[in-house]
């Protein structure tokens, strides 16, 4: 059954906003990294250019001539394989430490902890191999499928450039070459919806990953069009801005201004990334709207009678939570996506022992309670619209909880 | 020719243009015409053919001596009505086109003139076509440059001669043999040689008949086909060159162009209707046959090779462009794909005759054809006697002028030189190639800007000298300029010495001469030289003759025949206060000194231009010959920059950047580039982060 849907554009936004340290976050640590990359480029142009009267040639409207001998003089000196493999290996380490950023932005905007940097890591530390898995699961379906459209497509073209030319091969190129973007794209929409359910599962006490893949992919299948609609949508402005300001910059800015054309380039990524994270905020509401988990407390009471030890680390789980929602997460603290740690350590061992049952717990708190609390999502709540389509399934067929992903694999 | 003429004659030898008895009485007379125009299935060799010959001879032959001092349509605006060169070869060719097997079956009629002062007894012939197997030199040497070069099923080319004979002398197929000249490559088939029963006289002539048959490549080297577009290119047996008392007749190299002998052509192409064809020489006919093929005419005169194109998908468009020898009519067979870039295709062709005209001479011949290569091909940029091969894209933008603008003056001006002033491109390509690439630098300059001839965008620019001076930056020292082709280290070097340093040591030779010399030089080098094959002596005892100077064989022998590099650089500058010691600004007198070095082993007079704070411009020259040369001056004024070359009229130097110095530092190109670098750092970063 298909749950009526908040405006996503536009609570993906507000996601995205109200937790904008996220963002800040990571275009810091881009910039940063670019920075870094342009420190030793910079030192390695100095010697050809401060005190070059040639280099006048490049510091305007650019002389293709003189930009071309450059490229020759910083060839010899061995100067331009430093560069790239220093900007390699930065970028590849860039890419990394985003991941754990982004790992935690989805921590963030699941659990709506505050979006501290503090939070940002240890969320993405603590989902991250979680996600590396996800990723090397849509790695593996992404080559099967890219791999064998590609395939088809160089077929494809090679067949028709035998009778089209130009023109028409470019447009057949292009084409060709938007639906196999579009399907990467839409296994790129799959992976992100993956990576918010882990989290969202997580919430339910489910830890396996193969378990958030299905219903990812059912969440997607069914609300395809507005998922990728506003998925296309924000990744298209986030590209548009960028190309905006890169044309503001060559149309507007005179050749010798650099710190303004380095503002406006900086905006352009800036937007871009951010566009990025408004995606990320769509795929969560959609996810938290459409297939919400339930806490089941009495479920986390019976476990928590149980003489289990308590997992360590559980007590720093406070630092995560703002104060007003601290009781919440005293309550709350064993549910697996406030410490996937004490989950992931053991496929046995059990959730901690709530800390202070005594002060009473309400009968059903879910966390897309919590999250509608901070950041309200619109729409019928999980009340009215009755359980959520995978715990629904759990509930209708309770023997059947394998089936169900994201219920049935309590701790 | 008049259209009575073939048919009342039927396929005679007027068909293929008007065949004079032989210029020698003693073969006179051995006129054996093998019609042959279906030559796939005959192959011209003989059976059946008698007959019509006789015919067509007996009935033809009358008529058409009479008509031909009329009816002989001319390929040329010859002022007095003469040859223009000194036609030593005259070919008839008739050749039907497979166009679906991209094969050609021919006969052909060479009669060749013993224009040397000795008997010549062995006669070698080019089959270029045999290049493209994987024996052959040039796949050797295009492999050893390019170990991906392999040869697909029905990628190679072949050129197979089934019988020769010559009138006189009877059937010569025996004689048969392949040589190899230039590297004693048995397998390598691009050379063939006949010897005849007895010498050929001096004076007198011989002619050939051979049949032949030819696969043609997929398209390698500017020829062959790509789809069902067809380049005939180095199509037919073409006989060596006798040339300064010997056969010169080089193997075909992956780097090497071609050599031959002035003559006329007469070419008859036979293939289906909806082909169009350009070629070279003029069309003289337009047949069409029963089968649904159609016979095309064409002849050429003062030229010493002949080219076509055909494709289906051509669209003619026709200009012309008058000079002082007549109207030469523009014929453009563009692709129905480009038929956005007709206009600027003839364009440029007609504005860089027009340059050709003003600065070296009139273009003599009634037509030049430009031919619009297929997309994807090899067979673009390439120029053939009247014919030449442009290239474009269908998104190409007007503010690119490296590609089509800049292809079509390059090919345009091998019309000059190589058409008419035909140097040896086999031991001499820089004559034709490198002055040619020079002419274009001007051509272009003086058509679209003399630092916007290559690339005029918003944010970029560039010249074509510049562009030639990059390509001859890629290996500025790895050969001499004068080099035979294939002795280059590579085609690389061969590109970048041929046609980069060339353009760059000629524009740098301006900076002697003046340039309104230089063009001088090349215009009465031309003058001289045309249609006739002239050496790298002829052509720089023809600057200095010119330019009255007597002193460039020092640069010559450094820029042509050496591999030194020209570099000056400003090693160090310095201005303080003449009186140091006592102190800062002690009498307001400063004393700049400038450190001037010769870095590479070439030697060039330098001019050293030191600018000061009050704008004041102090200069000085320096002969170039010591290592290094210091500068002073006191002046009441601190020293801002200094720079050899100010003006830049020394491309050959092979760093610019070490040309100047400045006192005070600017970051603002270090910082522009910085700027960019980061942008794609982090965009590439963010990227990557989207894919995982």
């Amino acid at each position: 059954m298909k749950r009526p849907l908040p405006n996503l554009l536009a609570h993906g936004f507000w996601l995205a906003l109200r937790n904008w340290p996220c963002v800040v976050w990571t275009y810091g640590v881009n910039l940063a990294f670019g920075l870094l990359a342009g420190i030793p480029f910079a030192g390695g142009l100095a010697p050809y250019l401060d005190r070059s009267l040639a280099a006048q040639k490049i510091a305007g409207t650019i002389d293709l001539g003189y930009l071309a001998e450059l490229d020759k003089r910083l060839r010899e000196s061995n100067f331009i394989p430093i560069a790239f493999q220093t900007a390699l290996w930065l970028s590849l380490l860039e890419v990394l430490v985003f991941f754990v950023l982004f790992t935690g932005t989805i921590f963030v905007y699941v659990s709506a902890e505050p979006p501290r940097l503090s939070v940002l890591l240890r969320g993405g530390v603590a989902y991250f191999w979680r996600f590396v898995r996800a990723t090397c699961v849509a790695v593996c379906i992404a080559g099967l499928i890219l791999g064998g459209l590609s395939a088809v497509r160089a077929a494809l073209l090679t067949r028709v450039s035998a009778v089209y030319v130009e023109r028409k091969m470019f447009l057949y190129s292009v084409i060709s070459g938007a639906v196999v973007l579009l399907v990467g794209l839409l296994v790129r929409l799959w992976l992100d919806l993956v990576e918010v359910y882990i989290v969202r599962n997580a919430v339910d006490g489910e830890r396996r990953v193969r378990n958030a893949l299905l219903p990812a992919l059912r969440l997607l299948r069914r609300y395809f069009f507005r998922t990728v609609g506003s998925f296309s949508l924000t990744g298209m402005l986030g590209v548009c801005a960028l190309a905006a300001c890169l044309y503001l910059w060559k149309e507007f800015v005179p050749a010798h201004q650099v710190w303004i054309g380095f503002l406006l380039a900086q905006v352009g990524l800036f937007l871009l990334l951010a566009s990025r994270f408004w995606q990320r905020g769509i795929e969560v509401s959609l996810a938290m709207a459409a297939d919400p988990p339930i806490v089941a407390v009495d479920e986390v009471v019976e476990i928590a009678d149980e003489d289990m030890p308590v997992a360590a680390g559980a007590e720093s789980l406070a630092g995560l939570s703002e104060p007003t929602l601290r009781d919440l997460v005293q309550k709350l603290r064993t549910e697996p996506w406030a410490n996937p740690d004490i989950v992931s350590g053991s496929q046995t061992s059990r959730p901690a022992r709530p800390a202070d049952l005594s002060r009473g717990i309400e009968p059903e708190i879910s966390l897309l309670d919590r999250h509608a609390k901070k950041f309200p999502l619109g729409g019928p709540s999980a009340d009215e619209e009755g359980a959520p389509a995978n715990s629904a399934e759990r509930t209708r067929s309770g023997d059947d909880q394998e089936k169900s992903p994201g219920a049935g694999n309590k701790p | 020719m008049p259209r009575l003429l073939p048919f009342l004659l039927s396929r005679g030898p007027a068909a293929i243009g008007y065949m004079p008895p032989l210029r020698s009485s003693r073969h006179a007379g051995g006129l054996s015409w093998s019609a042959g125009r279906a030559a796939g299935k005959s192959s011209g060799r003989g059976q059946g053919h008698c007959q019509r010959w006789f015919l067509s001879w007996a009935f033809g032959a009358p008529l058409l001596l009479a008509l031909s001092a009329w009816g002989q349509v001319s390929a040329v605006n010859s002022p007095d009505g003469k040859p223009l060169s000194n036609r030593v070869v005259a070919y008839w060719i008739d050749a039907n086109l497979n166009t679906t097997a991209k094969t050609l079956d021919a006969t052909e009629i060479l009669e060749y003139r013993n224009d040397s002062d000795q008997p010549l007894s062995t006669f070698p012939f080019h089959l270029y076509l045999n290049a493209f197997r994987p024996q052959s030199t040039f796949s050797g040497e295009s492999h050893r440059d390019d170990p991906s070069l392999s040869y697909e099923k029905g990628e190679e080319g072949a050129i197979d001669i089934s019988t020769i004979s010559a009138e006189g002398y009877g059937d010569l197929t025996q004689s048969m043999q392949f040589t190899a000249p230039d590297d004693s490559n048995r397998e390598d088939h691009t050379v063939m040689e006949i010897t005849l029963p007895k010498p050929l006289a001096p004076g007198d002539a011989v002619r050939f008949h051979l049949a032949f048959h030819d696969k043609f490549p997929l398209s390698v080297a500017r020829n062959g086909y790509k789809r069902d577009f067809i380049m005939g290119g180095q199509w037919f047996p073409k006989i060596g060159i006798w040339w300064h008392g010997a056969w010169n007749c080089h193997q075909y190299h992956a780097d090497t162009e071609f050599f031959s002998d002035f003559g006329t052509y007469n070419v008859d192409l036979t293939l289906p209707q909806r082909y169009t064809v350009g070629a070279s020489g003029i069309q003289t006919d337009e047949r069409s046959n029963a089968d649904g093929t159609k016979t095309l005419s064409f002849r050429g005169e003062d030229i010493h090779d002949f080219a076509w194109a055909a494709s289906p998908h051509f669209q003619v468009a026709d200009d012309s462009f008058e000079n002082s020898l007549g109207t030469v009519k523009l014929h453009a067979l563009v692709l129905a794909s480009h038929a956005a870039q007709t206009q600027r295709y003839l364009s440029t062709l007609k504005q860089s005759m027009q340059k050709f005209d003003e600065w070296y001479g009139p273009y003599p011949y009634k037509q030049m054809t430009l031919i619009d290569p297929e997309p994807d091909s090899a067979i673009g940029g390439m120029e053939y006697p009247t014919l030449i091969t442009g290239g474009t894209d269908w998104w190409s933008p007007s503010w690119f002028l490296l590609g089509q603008d800049a292809t079509v003056a390059h090919e345009f001006g091998h019309q000059y030189l190589y058409g008419m002033v035909a140097t040896n491109e086999f031991e001499e390509p820089w004559l034709d190639e490198g002055i040619n690439s020079y002419s274009e630098s001007k051509v272009m300059a003086s058509l679209f800007g003399v630092n916007t001839s290559a690339l005029n965008a918003r944010t970029l620019y560039g010249s074509d000298a510049d562009a030639e001076r990059i390509f001859y930056l890629r290996h500025p020292d790895e050969d001499p300029i004068a080099r035979t082709a294939w002795q280059f280290a590579n085609g690389s070097s061969y590109g970048s010495i041929i046609y980069g340093k060339t353009t760059t040591a000629l524009t740098t030779l301006e900076a002697l001469l003046g340039e309104g010399t230089l063009r001088q030089a090349l215009r009465v080098y031309f003058t001289r030289y045309r249609f006739t094959h002239p050496t790298a002596t002829d052509f720089l005892h023809t600057v200095e003759e010119v330019s009255g100077r007597s002193d460039l064989q020092p640069y010559f022998a450094q820029a042509i025949y050496g591999t030194e590099m020209l570099d000056y650089s400003v090693d160090s500058l310095t201005s303080g206060p003449s009186e140091w010691w006592k102190g800062k600004d002690a009498n307001g007198q400063y004393h700049t000194t400038v450190l001037v070095r010769r870095k590479g082993g070439f030697l060039f007079p330098v001019k050293l231009e030191v600018g000061f704070e009050d704008g004041s411009k102090e200069q000085a020259t320096w002969d170039g010959k010591d290592r290094w040369m210091r500068f002073s001056w006191d002046k009441a004024s601190r020293a801002v920059y200094a720079q050899v070359d100010p003006d830049g009229i020394v491309p050959l130097d092979a760093n610019s950047f070490n040309n100047s110095y400045t006192l005070q530092p600017n970051r603002t190109a270090r910082l522009k580039l910085t700027n960019y670098w980061v942008l794609a750092q982090q965009l590439i970063a963010q990227w990557l982060s989207f894919l995982v």
